[in-house]
């Protein structure tokens, strides 16, 4: 706990060193507000602007819960048809890398013509960049079972279904949580593009509408709005985590995450 | 052991401090390379597009040089980079609609203009006749598409308006930038659009366009493309800006008086534009070059601020001495 505590000091005073940083480097460097506005000026924007940012925001939530949802789902399901099909692996694998270097921009007129300037669209964007590292991250999972175990199993006259729920499963599970984690800071950023395509509500909608009025002040107010949504969906998936995965808490953290040893 | 150890943390060290060097380095770089580049940075408002020519032609003919100035053309990242820019004097000139130069003024930064590029308004909305729009009132009931809030719903609302539309019996959808692709999608019955591009555009596709310009349905005169600059260059180098206007009026009589090499010198400094949408955009354009790079009237700013701010785009309105000066203008 104490831990805890210190390692919370550390990122306040860290946060701390860099914002007076930024606030002393604005006035000393006189740089113009609407290029980079200070600290002090965007904090003051973003509590007197606060049911603006968080109507927006709220929007934004939706799109972001909507896009995890389908990123996740799907992403898992292709994870499993991979894993369990090498045939689909070396069919579907080239474009499952390959979707992941189109930019948005680029397919954004699809999208709006299947999907229209609703919600839909944005969530789809936030789903099609989540859905890659879970992918990626549950296939390495449920291959990290060595084959060992799966031999004794099997000497065990288990069959695949209960090596799938009793091992290949729990063993994956921290990979997925990487995953997880990447996926849902990355979905903060799909649903911000996402509504750039054309929105009428949502914080990047938000944020371009005040850029081309020139409040700056009011665009970083929503990139920090946008932060600390990041942060809280970061912090949920984190105590989930925590929460499922207290069987392999270890006593001292190892240095890398995932992996199942 | 204890040695290795000793040297890596030496080599830590000495590698910290190297890195701690270039950081430096890099942060200072803006600083030291600074104001010194001597040509006239020219920001456009926008990619290069036909509505450019005279400067082109002005640029690449030799008038800017024959003033004795070198200027150097940018495009922005972003449609309000140029406003930034020019009002942090990272670059000396920029063009900017008026109208978004005078939300800029309002929102405080320190800009005035100099001269005007193109002196019509060259926005509207548009419709294709197969949605059965025939004139502006037929948008009763039905959507249109924008790209930027407040002031494109104002603009509308102001042209539905004049034909008796009150904005309970339309609807406003955000469409994003891709404004042409959701009308010819249905998505949307009407958009925010550009006589002298989006009307062709639509037309090279198979379509029939039917445009309302804005000036025919209550909404104020404006120039389409004005030149802005931050007020402390026109005291500190009067006489470049003097020199880029004169070079400019020059590009614009030639381009006038000889459309025809004007296109080609321009498609040959940008040889990715030539194509039928940009040759006939320019012939639609071409009537609308400001003569004399002229911006001496006093009338048209302030209706036009009035109005913005009286629709709530402004909060604040400034005296026009302070939006514009016709110093720098030839007399003709």
């Amino acid at each position: 706990m104490a831990r805890l505590i210190k390692s919370y000091i550390a990122t306040a005073l860290f946060l701390l060193l860099l914002l007076s940083l930024w606030e002393v480097g604005v006035h000393l460097f006189h740089v113009p507000f609407y290029i980079l506005p200070a600290p002090s000026r965007i904090l003051l924007v973003f509590f007197t602007s606060l049911p603006l940012l968080f109507s927006h925001g709220a929007v934004t939530l939706l799109e972001i819960g909507l896009g995890m949802f389908l990123g996740v789902s799907g992403g898992i399901t292709l994870a499993l048809i991979i894993f369990y099909s090498p045939f689909l692996e070396s069919a579907l694998y080239p474009f499952i890398i390959t979707s992941q270097m189109i930019p948005v921009f680029a397919i954004a007129p699809l999208l709006v013509i299947w999907f229209g300037y609703g919600l839909w669209s944005k969530a789809t964007v936030a789903a099609l960049i989540v859905f890659f590292p879970i992918v990626v991250n549950t296939v390495d999972g449920l291959r990290s079972v060595n084959s060992e175990t799966i031999d004794l199993l099997h000497s065990l006259e288990a069959n695949e279904r209960q090596i799938f729920w009793y091992v290949r499963l729990p063993a994956s599970l921290p990979s997925i949580f990487s995953g997880l984690k990447l996926g849902v800071t990355l979905s903060v950023v799909g649903a911000t593009i996402g509504e750039w395509i054309g929105a009428r509500k949502g914080l990047g909608f938000l944020m371009i509408q005040s850029n081309a009025m020139l409040r700056i002040d009011l665009v970083f107010a929503s990139i920090l709005t946008l932060s600390l949504v990041g942060l809280l969906l970061f912090a949920t998936v984190r105590i989930i985590e925590l929460r499922l995965l207290q069987w392999r808490r270890p006593r001292r953290k190892p240095k890398t995450s995932g992996g199942n040893h | 052991m204890a040695k290795a150890s000793k040297k890596a943390k030496n080599l830590g060290r000495k590698s910290l401090r190297r890195v701690i060097l270039i950081g430096v380095m890099l942060i200072l770089t803006p600083f030291l390379v600074g104001d010194s580049s001597p040509a006239l940075r020219v920001m456009l408002d926008f990619f290069a597009t036909p509505n450019h020519v005279p400067l082109f032609v002005a640029a690449e003919q030799g008038f800017f040089m024959d003033e004795g100035i070198e200027t150097d053309i940018l495009i922005p990242a972003n449609p309000s980079d140029p406003l930034k820019l020019a009002a942090a004097r990272t670059v000396e000139v920029a063009l900017t609609p008026q109208i978004n130069f005078i939300i800029a003024r309002s929102a405080g930064l320190p800009l005035i203009s100099i001269g005007t590029l193109i002196q019509t308004p060259l926005g509207g909305l548009l419709s294709l006749k197969e949605y059965g729009v025939e004139k502006l009132a037929d948008l009763r009931e039905l959507r249109i598409g924008y790209s930027l809030a407040p002031l494109e719903p104002v603009l509308w609302q102001t042209m539905l308006a004049s034909v008796g539309v009150t904005s309970d019996d339309f609807q406003l959808v955000n469409v994003g930038f891709n404004t042409v692709l959701s009308l010819l999608s249905h998505n949307v019955d009407a958009i925010g659009a550009f006589r002298n591009f989006e009307v062709p555009q639509v037309a090279l596709l198979g379509h029939e366009p039917v445009f309302f310009p804005q000036e025919d349905y209550g909404v104020p005169d404006t120039c389409e493309i004005i030149l802005v600059t931050n007020p402390q260059l026109i005291k500190e180098r009067p006489e470049t800006l003097r020199a880029f206007i004169a070079g400019l009026a020059r590009g614009i009589t030639f381009t006038k008086q000889h459309p025809h090499d004007a296109l080609e010198i321009f498609l040959h400094a940008n040889p990715e534009l030539d194509d039928a949408l940009n040759r006939q955009a320019y012939e639609i354009t071409l009537p609308f070059y400001a003569d004399e790079a002229g911006n001496d009237r006093a009338e048209e700013w302030e209706k036009m601020q009035a109005y913005l701010f009286k629709n709530g785009v402004i909060k604040d309105v400034c005296p026009l001495d302070q939006l514009y000066t016709d110093q720098f203008l030839t007399d003709s």
